[in-house]
């Protein structure tokens, strides 16, 4: 009983020990001073790695920082987006685009959700993807002590403390495991895409009746793609067709 | 009975009221639909409603070929009786003010907002510019206010009453940089019914921001010139002079128009020369002078004396007064090793351009736990009561830093506020590609590790379920796996009635005794039997095996020493030896250990 206990306990720590590793290295790694100004010139040395095909959370975040301090808030809001597909536990990122959104308030985004819906959203955002594959590798593991225990319990024992660590081990697996197909899903497939500069959102495709202006830094759904323009959806359902010069896709098309 | 039924009447008026004070009625129109290039289009949206609403300007629409300029808003409710029956009106009206950049017909947009959950728009309109109108041609204008006779007796309007606009400041002398309030006054001697402003000239030496604009001419009478005039406020801007020395200041250009029997004073009026002297600031500027020049009171708190590894500190400058908020930029935060320190971020909340509190946040990230003495933040201006420079530097604190946790993730999780400031650059040294576990085979083996011990696991624990709960089917189904390692080729020889099944069963029985007890194939029967003792066996299992070691001998050397119909009977005896010696081997290792077969 005090085993079965303890493996569980153990293995929390393990992890909390993982993720605090995790923070203390990338801090470590972080040796220079922010930079009073020279945004551009740092911005440029960052945009060469990235062109490189590096995909990096904190090297994401560095560009939007540079594209917010040079003006271009369409393209910071792209590359916060960006770091948060790769991390969504990226807890730098994700502050910088509530303060982003928070300058340029709407109906839409001043609207709260729910307090439980908000912890839903921290926590899943908490579980990013290599943090679920951790998750799910330690309960398959757990799942799987769990059930040795019970094949080889002695018969003459009751069972129900062994079926009992089987049942929640298993019911956690399976909704860890799902959670993690899902954001893997998400991750290659986003569908997200941010205006990069102030566009018009048009009724049709083409000729169409223009329904609304959408400022740089509007995140959209990306529906479908025409030859010039692209159908999207806004966060508050409307939907319709824009230029597709005026956007870009978190995940670009390889 | 009356009583009742009224009461209902009520109640479904009531529900009735109530349901249409959902509703909010919205409409938009122009002020005029054809302008000129001088005059700037108004476009005005109303918002009727039964109850009271509380909306705010929706986002002025984008029109080509004009820039926007200003949304003003007004409130009205009117309440009336009608058989009984109290019904209200409550109106908004939003008047976007636009200003034509090119002439030709352009298509306003309609007005699009959300209000409690509800969509409304309004139709697209259509307004035409033209090209300004020249003096002439307005002379003949159908304009009503139009005085033709003013320019050909200009002594007539004076005589039955003078009109003027003056320019006022509330100081004749300031600092450079300090703000100033100028008022431009309509004077008049009979009051006129209203004031339109037509054109704004500006001079060199200031910046300026609109601070006050009534919709409206309220009158005050005032002596001037030791005359008695009817006085009303026609504007109020903010003046920041940039250049020392005497500045002129914006001369404003208005209509003044008057009704009925009066409107032979309708008079275009330019404002009064008004003059600023601006002092330059004196020697001694601080090294990291902000620019602000005012009146301020000046405090800084901070947000923890303890945080977690990835949580921020939060330094909070806060700025109240009067002064040039619009002028000066916030300094940085003096530089702390182990930190990143965000740009500082601004959160204004003035009552004008002049007047309110500023608060600049600064956001400070430790890379590294520890105990950190955090300086306060400095904040530096020209004090334009005392004409001197002040610097204000904040008390600083020992900041602990303590290792993160996972739980501090959700610290702020019941923060709803938004961040303060910009989080600063995180400068990796290092940025390894991203790899999603996920898709690394390592992590697929785990989970192919675990499923394999869990096959392996199972099989065990169901051969020991088995072997407890069924001894005697278990020792037959192992007897059976020695018989299909061992006996095969004898008990395929049994069953095609072959007399080969004598040699190939004593081969495999000498085989099985070989691997499992450690006698030799080379001792002979009566050796191998002598050795079988000394395991401790029973009797008679030896017999029996002894026996049936005879009988293969006996068919194999002796002619007709067998039958083929005694060879069902000699795989008889065989499988039921086998199942003694499995029977045995079990009672010998014990009900917990798992036999050799089973491998």
């Amino acid at each position: 009983m005090k085993k079965l206990i303890l493996i569980p306990l153990l293995l929390f720590g393990l992890f909390l020990i993982h993720a605090q590793t995790i923070t203390a290295l990338e801090d470590s790694l972080s040796q220079t001073p922010t930079p009073d100004a020279r945004y551009s010139e740092t911005l440029v040395k960052l945009e060469q790695t990235a062109a490189q095909g590096v995909r990096n959370a904190d090297l994401f975040h560095d560009i939007g920082v540079c594209q917010f301090h040079l003006g271009e808030r369409g393209k910071a809001v792209l590359w916060f987006l960006r770091a948060l597909n790769l991390d969504s536990a990226h807890k730098a990122s994700r502050q910088n685009l509530e303060y982003i959104e928070s300058n340029q308030p709407s109906e839409q985004e001043e609207a709260h959700e729910p307090y439980l819906a908000q912890l839903f959203l921290s926590i899943w955002n908490f579980f990013s993807l290599n943090r679920l594959a951790i998750v799910v590798l330690i309960l398959a593991v757990l799942t799987t002590l769990s059930l040795h225990l019970l094949f080889f319990y002695p018969p003459q024992k009751e069972r129900g403390l062994p079926v009992l660590a089987v049942m929640i081990s298993a019911i956690l697996l399976l909704v860890f495991g799902i959670a993690l197909g899902v954001k893997n899903h998400r991750h290659r497939h986003n569908s997200k895409a941010v205006v990069i500069r102030e566009t018009e959102l048009k009724a049709q495709a083409q000729g169409g009746k223009t329904v609304a202006v959408l400022p740089a830094g509007t995140v959209v759904e990306r529906k479908q793609s025409g030859t010039t323009s692209l159908q999207v959806i806004l966060p508050d359902g409307q939907g319709g067709w824009i230029d597709k010069k005026a956007v870009e896709l978190v995940v670009p098309k390889e | 009975m009356v009583v009742k039924r009224t009461m209902t009447f009520m109640l479904i008026l009531f529900g009735l009221q109530m349901l249409a004070a959902q509703e909010l009625r919205v409409s938009a129109s122009l002020k005029q639909s054809t302008i000129t290039m001088n005059e700037q289009l108004e476009l005005m949206l109303q918002v009727r409603s039964s109850a009271e609403f509380d909306l705010r300007a929706p986002e002025a629409p984008v029109v080509h070929g004009f820039s926007y300029r200003n949304v003003v808003s007004s409130s009205s409710s009117q309440v009336s009786w009608i058989n009984g029956v109290q019904s209200s009106t409550f109106t908004k009206t939003f008047t976007y003010i636009y200003l034509p950049q090119r002439k030709g017909t352009f298509t306003i947009p309609g007005i699009r907002f959300s209000y409690k959950g509800k969509n409304y728009s309004t139709a697209d309109l259509k307004v035409t510019v033209e090209d300004a109108q020249s003096s002439s041609s307005q002379q003949h204008s159908y304009d009503p206010w139009f005085d033709p006779y003013a320019g050909l007796y200009p002594e007539r309007s004076s005589t039955n009453g003078e009109s003027l606009l003056r320019c006022i400041p509330e100081s004749q002398s300031v600092w450079l940089g300090e703000p100033v309030v100028v008022s431009w006054y309509l004077y008049a001697e009979n009051r006129a019914d209203s004031f339109e402003t037509l054109m704004e000239k500006d001079h060199p030496g200031y910046g300026k921001t609109i601070h006050e604009q009534p919709r409206s001419l309220n009158y005050e009478e005032v002596t001037y010139r030791d005359r008695r005039f009817q006085r009303a406020l026609i504007k109020r801007s903010v003046i920041y002079p940039q250049q020392v020395g005497r500045i002129k200041l914006p001369t404003l250009t208005g209509r003044v128009k008057f009704s009925g029997w009066q409107s032979n004073l309708n008079r275009n009026l330019d404002s009064e020369d008004s003059w600023l002297d601006v002092k330059p600031l004196p020697a001694g500027k601080p090294a990291d002078f902000s620019g602000a020049v005012g009146k301020f009171r000046i405090s800084q708190s901070f947000s923890a004396s303890k945080i977690s590894l990835g949580e921020a500190l939060i330094c909070t400058v806060t700025v109240s007064g009067r002064g040039n908020f619009g002028q000066f930029i916030p300094q940085p935060f003096p530089k702390i090793a182990g930190f990143q320190i965000s740009e500082p971020g601004v959160q204004d909340n003035l009552k004008n351009a002049i007047d309110g509190t500023r608060r600049i946040v600064y956001t400070l990230i430790p890379k590294e736990t520890g105990d950190y003495e955090i300086p306060g933040a400095e904040f530096s201006w020209f004090d334009s009561s005392t004409g001197s420079y002040q610097v204000f530097r904040g008390q600083g604190i020992t900041l602990k830093v303590k290792q993160g946790n996972v739980l501090s993730y959700f610290s702020g999780l019941l923060d709803r506020q938004h961040p303060h400031t910009m989080n600063p650059l995180l400068e990796r040294s290092s940025h390894p590609n991203f790899k999603a576990y996920a898709n690394s085979s390592w992590f697929w083996l785990i989970i192919a590790l675990c499923l394999l011990s869990l096959a392996l696991g199972g099989f065990f624990a169901h051969e020991r379920r088995l072997q407890r709960e069924d001894p005697a089917f278990y020792a037959q189904k192992t007897a059976n796996r020695v018989l299909n390692k061992y006996l095969r080729k004898a008990t395929d020889a049994a069953d095609n009635l072959s007399q080969d099944f004598y040699p190939l069963a004593e081969s495999g029985l000498t085989q099985y005794l070989a691997n499992r007890y450690g006698v030799s194939r080379s001792l002979s029967t009566q050796e191998a039997i002598e050795l079988l003792h000394l395991h401790d066996l029973p009797s008679d299992l030896i017999g029996s095996l002894e026996e049936f070691f005879q009988l293969c001998q006996k068919a194999r050397y002796m002619p007709g020493g067998a039958e083929a119909a005694d060879l069902e009977e000699a795989l008889e005896k065989l499988r039921a030896l086998v199942q003694a010696f499995s029977r045995h081997r079990l009672e010998n290792n014990g009900k917990n250990s798992i036999t050799e077969e089973d491998k």
